[in-house]
């Protein structure tokens, strides 16, 4: 019952974690396309789950759970997510949200926050997003399938809540494109997540349309969002 | 029952191994010689088939261009195919083809094509071959691995689209992307693995938004010699494409993503923003490719 609660609170977005600051390439669709609305929206948040967070963010963020704190396989997987990151604006988006994250959980006293925050200033990790929420979630002792619904959750009401922000859709539309979304989370949290015999971290993404926009966006001068 | 749409995440299908399909490995060396770039070693097995290498720039007679042919019309079902160039020092060589690649349709294993390219500190490669084009039912897995030494100048292009013969708009079976670039001592810079299915590639929330042809180029090269971000995009654009640049991990160099509605319009997006990267780091006004 307490983890339930515990990953209540890590969901809200009352949470000080940072993600207010980012849209992972929803102002840049916004930007791309001046019809963008809540299909459009639909859309990109059904494809971001499926060829980016389901493949990439979800399976980093599992097996930083599993590496319990092991600095040197956290290590690992963030430089997995460096480098199975093309698009510059995602990738320091995930760095950024990632030691806001940190910051926040440094304040509160989460067990290992402070430890996990000092070796990232040290260089010995970039602080991937979901490399730290797997390490301290884990900490906080949320189970690993609460911890990649929590992830997942906030994968795509982050999505939608950009778009809210943008002024791209209203907030009713938006939670219509959440409860689409969430079906599909459902699905995607079923598929199993081997540990792998030789260690190797094998992560898949595929979302050129969105990645090209952020791209975009960077280049932009008038930006709302830092991706 | 619901159909299960091949999704990132799910393991890539391996098939049996003792299923049907070619085998063949080809290797191109290139290298500083007598004034200009020769070929030192060409081992070229059917269904690889090259040209002779032609001097195609004024202004840059060191440069070698080759063009790669296929002699059996594609790739066919549960073929491996290998192919390695290497630049070594003082090299400068462009390799491209003449069209597009067909992939025929497949089965449980993937029509594979793995390309490993490995170019020296002072060395130049450019490889640009023009999209592969999946037809219904394909099922295909790209190996592309880079290893470039520091100093090193490359520019390289995967790209893909589908086409129907029968124009019924039938699927390709499955796509699987796989792009590394390492640094001499193994250390992985880029790691980019990409699956998908053939409906799920043509779907109404496809990850190419509405595109269906698509294309990465990475640029590896000194920072001061990398063309700037918006001069790409722009170029794209006036062809017909949606394209953005950024830098790579781990100051790899740049890397490109380029969408377009067809292989028609990708092609020349493609073409466009080679010529600038081609101009830009080997400092020859690119050659014509006669096709």
């Amino acid at each position: 019952m307490l983890a339930d609660l515990i990953a209540l609170q890590q969901a809200d977005a009352a949470f000080p974690s940072g993600s207010f600051a980012f849209s992972n390439g929803v102002e840049g669709l916004a930007a791309a396309d001046p019809g963008f609305g809540e299909a459009a929206l639909a859309r990109s948040v059904a494809a971001a789950l499926a060829f980016r967070w389901a493949g990439t963010d979800r399976v980093a963020l599992i097996l930083a759970h599993r590496a319990d704190g092991d600095a040197g396989r956290l290590a690992a997987i963030d430089a997995a997510v460096e480098a199975a990151s093309m698009a510059e604006p995602m990738r320091t988006g995930s760095r950024r949200n990632g030691a806001s994250l940190l910051a926040a959980h440094a304040r509160l006293g989460t067990p290992g926050a402070a430890d996990l925050r000092r070796v990232v200033r040290e260089g010995g990790l970039l602080g991937h997003l979901p490399t730290v929420q797997g390490a301290l979630w884990r900490a906080l002792g949320l189970p690993e399938r609460s911890a990649a619904l929590v992830s997942g959750y906030q994968f795509a009401s982050g999505l939608t809540s950009a778009a809210v922000r943008l002024g791209a859709v209203g907030a009713i539309e938006a939670q219509r494109v959440l409860s689409g979304a969430l079906p599909l989370i459902a699905e995607h949290l079923e598929r199993p997540v081997p540990e792998p015999e030789d260690g190797a971290i094998v992560l898949t993404g595929l979302t050129p349309f969105i990645e090209i926009a952020a791209m975009r966006q960077a280049q932009a001068e008038l930006r709302l969002f830092a991706n | 029952m619901k159909p299960h749409h091949l999704q990132a995440g799910d393991p890539i299908p391996v098939g049996p191994a003792s299923a049907p399909g070619r085998r063949a490995e080809a290797r191109l060396v290139f290298v500083r010689g007598g004034g200009g770039t020769v070929l030192s070693r060409q081992h070229v097995p059917y269904p690889f088939h090259v040209t002779r290498a032609f001097r195609m720039h004024p202004d840059g007679p060191d440069l070698a261009t080759l063009y790669l042919q296929s002699a059996s019309g594609g790739l066919y079902a549960a073929d491996h195919l290998g192919l390695a160039v290497e630049a070594r020092a003082g090299a400068r060589a462009h390799v491209t083809t003449q069209a597009g690649t067909v992939v025929h349709r497949g089965g449980a294993a993937a029509s594979r094509q793995d390309t490993a390219l490995r170019i020296a500190a002072d060395a130049f490669l450019a490889f640009n071959p023009d999209p592969l084009i999946l037809f219904p039912g394909a099922h295909l897995a790209l190996h592309t691995e880079i290893v470039a030494e520091p100093g090193a100048r490359a520019i390289v292009t995967e790209s893909v689209a589908c086409h129907d013969p029968a124009g019924q708009d039938r699927p390709f079976d499955r796509l699987s992307l796989n792009l590394r670039i390492a640094d001499p001592a193994g250390r992985i810079l880029v790691q980019e693995r990409g699956l998908i299915d053939g409906a799920a590639f043509a779907a109404e929330a496809s990850p190419l938004g509405p595109h269906r042809a698509y294309g990465t180029m990475v640029l590896i090269g000194p920072p001061e010699a990398l063309p700037a971000i918006p001069f790409f995009q722009a170029e794209a654009d006036a062809a017909g494409c949606f394209a953005g640049a950024s830098p790579l991990p781990n100051g790899a160099g740049l890397g490109l993503r380029l969408l377009a509605i067809d292989g028609g319009h990708l092609s020349a997006g493609l073409e466009a923003v080679f010529r600038t990267a081609f101009r830009a780091l080997s400092g020859c006004e690119p050659g014509r490719r006669r096709k």
